[in-house]
């Protein structure tokens, strides 16, 4: 080997196609810290270099004829040493540079880490992310249950506990709604029916409260047998009744209001026969719930006050 | 679909003959590695050559982690090229890995392959207690940095325009593209499952007459697993090639690679 490869500042060595070591400059020799030229590449190579080597050296030169800037460690009295290789082929033979690589090394060990640690991160994150996105789904399964609770206990709530009928909270609602509905809507004006049991505290005096609760009861049935929805039924005090009528025409109001009468006259009662009292009133632009009601307990009162089991009409 | 799966993989078919040879590259290279072997079987074979997806000339945009994450992503590959051509009574030759790709899919589909050869082919690369598969974890994992470190040096493997082009001057705007995509972290997802496969169970299941070619001294795939490919596949032969050395016989020594090849395929 000429003086100036041999001492050239990089390692030179030739290599044969079986990977066996021919030639090897004293630079290179130094670098290996060896006075004897190593036989295999493969007695050169750290493990995984060996892997790395046999994947892929052999296709390249086969392929491209030459390697270039090809990282690999080498061992050096047991420590593995970074490098680079070249390597040309030129009349069946590898002619092969190596050149140490230490400090740049160092630097790509930083970005190896530091690339590895950001993906590590990422995954992390990814982790938490669907770890988050599962905690979301299940609050909001549990808000949709809490919102069908809610809704049951809504229904219960707008329950008189005694009839089953609405309730006075409830009642005072849908009159409001309905009042609104029927000032946007002139063809969806209604009545307001009110109705209380005749001598109902002779029944409770006579009977006790338990009997009188069961004529409550009983009166709530037949009223919901007789008067379907889209009207409403409410209890709004001890023995007294509100009654929506989705009736348009103030005449057709009344006439069900007195069909409702004549009915539970007629009725067959369990208990004991019973008559109400009744007063009548069609919305009017203008009404309001307060206005409403005290004009159909006008027509109510006028009822009581002319023998009771009537209706009157305001 | 047919011609989806041909461009996705550049499947190359040539030669002419009533039997197919379906050849198979390992990892880190593509379908140009056996440039030397095909001319010896283009006149009584039909010869299909193919890049799995991230290799090569494939498109990998078809590219998925998921699919590719086991060899059996690369398996389907394989699967899904022979159903593209309607390959019967195929003659199956794969380098390394490819020894475990073409097993794969040889038990997912009994009839589709007449024979099967896989040269330097390991079940699983890592040493596992009573097995000796060559390599530690800590050697596997340097290796993937080392490849990570490596990076342009892969990338001229993946896109072998360099040489190739100087016969195949046809570089398309769309060429390059496929080139581009065809990106390291592919490449490091396919060392990663080899590295880390373990198909050593489904050994027993290779329904088709199989060739072991081993070569004398191959660093990847020690002679010690070849003896245990040929224990645990039934019906197998193991053969020691007189003179090639090495991991890449089909490379270093295509003569008697070829020899191997159609003596066992008559």
């Amino acid at each position: 080997m000429d003086e100036q490869l041999n001492a050239a500042p990089c390692g030179y060595f030739i290599m044969q196609h079986d990977w066996k070591i021919i030639d090897m400059n004293q630079t290179l020799k130094d670098m290996m810290k060896t006075e004897q030229s190593p036989s295999h590449i493969h007695d050169v190579l750290t493990v995984p270099s060996r892997i790395y080597f046999q994947t892929y050296f052999p296709p390249a030169i086969a392929v491209h004829k030459k390697v270039r800037e090809m990282y690999l460690n080498v061992k050096v009295d047991g420590r593995s040493v970074p490098v680079l290789l070249n390597a040309n082929e030129r009349n069946g033979l590898l002619e092969c540079v190596i050149v140490q690589i230490k400090a740049r090394d160092e630097y790509e060990n930083q970005l190896m880490t530091a690339k590895k640690n950001a993906e590590r991160i990422q995954k992390e994150t990814d982790v938490t992310y669907t770890k988050l996105l599962g905690i979301l789904r299940e609050v909001e399964e549990k808000q949709q249950q809490l919102l069908e609770l809610n809704s049951v206990l809504e229904k219960l709530a707008a329950r008189d506990e005694l009839t089953g009928l609405h309730n006075r909270r409830i009642f005072q609602i849908e009159l409001a709604a309905a009042i609104e509905n029927a000032e946007e809507n002139d063809d969806q004006s209604f009545s307001l029916l009110l109705l209380d049991i005749d001598h109902f505290k002779h029944v409770n005096d006579t009977y006790g409260h338990a009997t009188g609760d069961l004529v409550l009861k009983e009166l709530a049935r037949k009223m919901e047998s007789a008067v379907l929805p889209p009207h409403t039924i409410a209890r709004i005090g001890g023995e007294e009744f509100a009654i929506l009528l989705q009736e348009p025409i103030p005449e057709k109001a009344i006439e069900k209001a007195e069909d409702l009468r004549k009915f539970l006259v007629s009725a067959k009662w369990e208990i004991l026969p019973i008559t109400v009292s009744m007063g009548i009133t069609h919305f009017q632009q203008g009404d309001t719930r307060n206005s409403l009601y005290i004009r159909a307990d006008d027509a109510l009162y006028a009822s009581k006050r002319n023998g009771r089991n009537q209706l009157t009409c305001n | 679909m047919n011609q989806h799966i041909i461009k996705r993989n550049h499947v190359q078919v040539s030669g002419s003959g009533e039997r197919t040879i379906v050849f198979a590259h390992g990892l880190g290279c593509d379908q140009t590695v056996w440039k030397n072997i095909v001319p010896a079987f283009a006149a009584n074979y039909r010869v299909v050559l193919f890049d799995y997806v991230g290799a090569g000339r494939s498109d990998a945009s078809a590219s998925s982690a998921e699919r590719y994450s086991s060899l059996h992503g690369y398996a389907q590959d394989l699967l899904e090229v022979c159903d593209a051509l309607q390959l019967e009574n195929i003659i199956f030759v794969g380098h390394s890995v490819s020894g475990m790709i073409g097993s794969l899919a040889a038990i997912q589909r009994p009839g589709l392959f007449d024979k099967l050869i896989m040269i330097g082919a390991s079940p699983c690369y890592l040493n596992e207690p009573g097995y000796n598969g060559g390599f530690e974890l800590e050697e596997i994992s340097e290796l993937l940095d080392m490849m990570e470190i490596n990076y342009n040096e892969w990338a001229k493997y993946l896109a072998p325009i360099a040489m190739l082009n100087e016969e195949k001057p046809e570089l398309t705007a769309e060429f390059e593209m496929m080139l581009n995509a065809n990106s390291p972290v592919i490449a490091r997802q396919f060392a990663e499952a080899t590295f880390m496969s373990d198909h050593r169970h489904d050994l027993q299941n290779i329904p088709v007459r199989t060739l072991i070619i081993q070569t004398k001294e191959d660093a990847i795939a020690p002679l010690e697993v070849a003896q245990y490919l040929h224990r645990h596949i039934p019906n197998s032969e193991l053969s020691i090639m007189e003179t090639a050395k090495g991991h890449n016989p089909h490379i270093s020594h295509p003569e008697e690679t070829v020899q191997e090849i159609k003596r066992i395929i008559g």
